[in-house]
C-alpha cells in the first residue's frame, strides 16, 4: 500500500532521516519505534507531506505522490494523526469532527462516520458541544484520532497516541487501534511505548538517528536482545 | 424562493440607503454627516482586516497599502476620464456619475486585489511572521512609489478627484463587506479559516489547504481596503501619500484588537466608536464623560470572576447606586448634545427630551444592576483609577493647551490602555452580539 524509497529529509542544514525505505501492506498495522530525535516524526510528516524529502521518492499504491501537497494526500485517503494531538481548541468536539471530513463530501457517508467515531469513544458523543480545549489530555487524544478517522483514511498515521497519557488510557487507546484496523484501515505507528505498539502491531522498524537499522515481524523485535535492551527496558 | 427574499431584501436595503442618503445632509450638521462617513469608510477597513488578522490568524500591517492602491487607481480612472473623455468645468453627475463610480469601485477592489495576491502569495506560503515583515515592506514600498509618480500628483499628493462618495455608497460597501465576510465566516470555507488560525498543522493535516485559505482572505480583505482608499478618496477630494503611512494601517489594527480578533460585531461597533471618540475628543468637557462611560461599559462587559460576598451586601449595594448615578451623570450629557445635533430634536424635543434621557439612562443603568457582582469589581478596580486619571488629564491639560492635537492622542493612547488591560481579548472576543449575547449581559447573577 505504501512504499517508502531511500528517503533523504534535511531541516535545513540538518539531516534527520539517511536513505530511509519502508513499506506497509494493506490492512496491516506497522509500528516505528525509536528514542526521541530518532527521525520518527519526521518520516510520518513526509508521508502526509508535511515535509519534501530532499531524494527517495513515496508510492501510495503505485502512485507517486512524492510531490503531491497534503490536501491531495488527505484525498486519496493518508491521514495523520499529529504528534500532540492538535486538536482546534476554540470550537466545539462536534466542529472538529466536522473539520475532519472536510475533504469529503458524502453526506451520509459522514454520518454514518460520525457515528462509529461515537461508537468507538462515546464520551465524544456525550461532550459533543463541549469547546476541545477544555477536553482532558486523554479525550483530546480520542478527539484527534476521531477527526482522523472522520476524513475515512485508508492509511491513518499516528504519532505518538499514547504521549502523556495515564497507563489505562493508553491501553484503552491501543484497544481501539487494534478495532480501526478490524474495520479496514491499514495504520503505520509512530511510539516510544514500545512494548504497547509492538504488542498490536504485525511488523515494526527500529528507527536510529535517521536510518532504519533493525526490521521485522513484531514478535521477532520483541524477542531481540537489542531491542529489549535498548526499548523495551531490558 | 430563498433568492427571491434576499433580493427583496437587496432592495430594500437599497432604498433605505437612498433614502437617508438623500435625507441625513437634511437632517443632521455636516460636521456630523462626515464623522457618518468616516465611521463607514473605518467599518470596512476593520472588518476586511479582522478577516485576515482575526478569523485567518495571520498578521497583515499592511492594509493601508492596498487601501492606497484602491483609491489612487480608482481616483486615478475617474480624474482622467473626466479631464480627457468628458472634459467639462465638473465631473459627470447623475446617473453617469453613479455608473463612473461603481466602475470606479470596481477598478479599486480588482487592483487591490491582485495587489493582495502578489505579496499573499509568496508570503503566505511561509509560517509565521513573514507576512507581517512582508506587508510593512509592501506598504512603505507602496508609499514610495506614489510618492514618484508623477501622473497622480507624485509628493504633492492628487487633488482636483471628483466629488462622488457619499453616505449611499459607503454604507452600501459597508453592508456588503459586513455580509460577505459573515457569509464567508459561517460557510464551511469559514470552518476552514478559522482551523487555520487554530492550528495550521491540524489544518493541514485535515486536508485543507491552507495556502489557498490564507491567500483568499488576504485577497478578499486586501480587495475591501482597496474600497475603502476609493471612498475616501473621491470624498476628501485628495489622496496624499502620507496618509497611507504605516501609523494609518495601525490605527486599523487598533480597532481589530479592541473590537475582538474574531468578532465582525466588535469590529463594527469599535470603527465607530474610534471615530465618534477621536472626534469628541477635541472638545474637553466630554473627556470626563468619556472616561466614565467607556470604564463602565468594559467593567459591564467583564466577566466577573470574584462572587458576591454575602455579609458586605449593604456596602456593595451602596456602591452600586452610586455608580449608576455616576453613570447617569457621564453618560446623559454625551447623548442630549449628541441629540442636540439633529435639528427635529433640537426643535421639538430639547426641554423635555433632556429630562427624558436622563430617567432613560437611569432605567438602562438599573437594568444590569442584577449583576451586582460586576458592579462592584468595576468600582474596586476601575473607579478610583479612572477619577484620578481624569482629574489629573484635566489639569494637564490646562498646560498642553496650545497643543491640543497632541493631547487628544495622550488621552485617546490613555483610553486604550485602560480597555486593553481590562478586555486583552478585546471588547468582543470572539462573541458576536446575537440574541445569545443580551441573555447572558442581563442574566441574573447565577449561584
Ligand atoms: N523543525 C525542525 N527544525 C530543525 N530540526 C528538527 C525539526 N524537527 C525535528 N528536527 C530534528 O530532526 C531530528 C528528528 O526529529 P523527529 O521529530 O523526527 O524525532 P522523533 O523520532 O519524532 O522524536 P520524538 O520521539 O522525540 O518525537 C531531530 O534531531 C530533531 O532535532
Ligand atoms: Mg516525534
Amino acid at each position: 500500500m505504501l512504499e517508502i524509497s531511500r528517503l533523504d529529509v534535511y531541516y535545513g542544514v540538518i539531516r534527520a532521516l539517511h536513505s530511509v525505505s519502508l513499506h506497509v501492506g494493506k490492512g496491516e498495522i506497522v509500528t516505528l519505534i525509536g528514542a526521541n530525535g530518532a527521525g520518527k516524526s519526521t518520516t510520518l510528516r513526509t508521508v502526509s507531506g508535511l515535509l519534501r524529502p530532499l531524494a527517495g521518492e513515496i508510492l501510495f499504491e503505485g502512485e507517486d505522490i512524492t510531490d503531491m501537497p497534503p490536501h491531495r494526500r488527505v484525498a486519496l485517503g493518508i491521514v495523520q494523526v499529529p504528534e500532540g494531538r492538535r486538536v482546534f481548541p476554540q470550537m466545539s468536539v462536534g466542529e472538529n469532527l466536522d473539520l475532519g471530513a472536510y475533504a469529503r463530501k458524502d453526506k451520509a457517508g459522514i454520518k454514518q462516520d460520525l457515528e462509529r467515531v461515537f461508537s468507538l469513544f462515546p464520551i465524544l458523543a456525550e461532550r459533543r458541544k463541549q469547546a476541545a480545549g477544555t477536553l482532558s489530555g486523554g479525550q483530546q487524544q480520542m478527539l484527534a484520532i476521531g477527526r482522523a478517522l472522520m476524513a475515512r483514511p485508508r492509511l491513518l498515521l499516528m504519532d505518538e497516541p499514547s504521549l502523556g497519557l495515564a497507563p489505562l488510557i493508553v491501553k484503552d487507546i491501543f484497544h481501539v487501534i487494534a478495532e480501526i484496523r478490524k474495520q479496514g484501515v491499514t495504520v503505520l505507528l509512530v511510539e516510544q511505548n514500545a512494548h504497547m505498539a509492538l504488542s498490536i502491531a504485525d511488523r515494526g522498524y527500529v528507527l536510529e538517528t535517521g536510518r532504519v537499522t533493525l526490521s521485522g515481524p513484531a514478535k521477532e523485535l520483541m524477542a531481540n536482545e537489542e531491542v529489549k535492551k535498548a526499548y523495551l527496558g531490558g | 424562493m430563498k433568492r427571491l427574499i434576499n433580493l427583496i431584501l437587496l432592495l430594500l436595503t437599497v432604498t433605505a440607503l437612498l433614502i437617508l442618503n438623500a435625507w441625513l445632509p437634511r437632517w443632521l450638521n455636516p460636521y456630523i454627516n462626515q464623522i457618518i462617513i468616516m465611521a463607514g469608510i473605518n467599518i470596512i477597513l476593520a472588518v476586511s482586516l479582522n478577516l485576515i488578522n482575526g478569523f485567518t490568524g495571520q498578521f497583515s500591517i499592511g492594509h493601508a497599502g492596498f487601501m492606497a492602491v484602491g483609491g489612487y487607481a480608482s481616483a486615478a480612472f475617474t480624474y482622467y476620464l473626466w479631464k480627457l473623455h468628458f472634459k467639462g468645468a465638473h465631473a459627470p453627475g447623475g446617473m453617469t456619475g453613479y455608473a463612473i463610480f461603481f466602475a470606479a469601485l470596481l477598478i479599486a477592489a480588482l487592483s487591490a486585489a491582485v495587489m493582495g495576491f502578489l505579496v499573499g502569495v509568496p508570503s503566505l506560503r511561509l509560517r509565521g511572521d513573514y507576512l507581517a515583515i512582508v506587508t510593512l515592506g509592501f506598504g512603505e514600498i507602496i508609499v514610495a512609489l506614489i510618492n514618484n509618480i508623477e501622473v497622480v500628483g507624485g509628493s504633492r499628493g492628487f487633488t482636483d478627484i471628483p466629488f462622488y462618495t457619499n453616505f449611499f455608497w459607503v454604507y452600501l460597501v459597508v453592508v456588503a463587506t459586513v455580509l460577505m465576510t459573515r457569509n464567508l465566516v459561517q460557510s464551511a470555507h469559514g470552518r476552514a479559516l478559522i482551523a487555520v488560525r487554530e492550528d495550521e498543522i491540524a489544518a493541514d493535516a485535515m486536508g485543507i489547504n491552507t495556502t489557498r485559505y490564507k491567500v483568499l482572505a488576504f485577497v478578499i480583505g486586501s480587495a475591501c481596503a482597496g474600497v475603502a482608499g476609493a471612498l475616501q478618496g473621491h470624498y476628501n477630494l485628495s489622496l496624499h501619500p502620507s496618509a497611507f503611512k504605516f501609523l494609518k494601517s495601525v490605527e486599523v489594527i487598533i480597532m481589530v484588537v479592541l473590537g475582538g480578533m474574531g468578532s465582525i460585531t466588535g469590529s463594527v461597533l469599535t470603527a465607530i466608536f474610534v471615530t465618534v471618540l477621536l472626534e469628541l475628543l477635541r472638545f474637553p468637557v466630554w473627556v470626563a464623560c468619556i472616561f466614565f462611560a467607556l470604564i463602565l461599559a468594559t467593567a459591564i462587559l467583564s466577566r466577573p470572576r470574584v462572587p458576591l460576598i454575602k455579609e458586605q451586601l449593604v456596602p456593595q449595594i451602596l456602591v452600586c447606586v452610586g455608580a449608576t448615578l455616576l453613570l447617569v451623570f457621564a453618560l446623559a450629557p454625551i447623548v442630549h448634545s449628541a441629540l442636540l445635533q439633529v435639528a427635529w430634536f433640537k426643535a421639538h424635543w430639547a426641554p423635555i427630551g433632556t429630562r427624558l434621557i436622563f430617567v432613560g439612562i437611569a432605567a438602562a443603568a438599573v437594568l444590569p444592576m442584577k449583576r451586582l457582582d460586576v458592579w462592584t469589581r468595576f468600582l474596586f478596580k476601575n473607579f478610583i483609577y479612572a477619577l484620578v486619571l481624569t482629574c489629573v488629564l484635566l489639569f494637564a491639560r490646562k498646560w498642553f493647551n496650545d497643543n491640543a492635537a497632541g493631547f487628544r492622542m495622550i488621552i485617546y493612547s490613555a483610553l486604550l490602555v485602560i480597555l486593553m488591560l481590562n478586555r486583552p481579548q478585546g471588547l468582543f472576543g470572539k462573541a458576536e452580539l446575537s440574541a445569545a449575547t443580551w441573555r447572558r449581559l442581563f442574566k441574573p447573577l447565577a449561584r
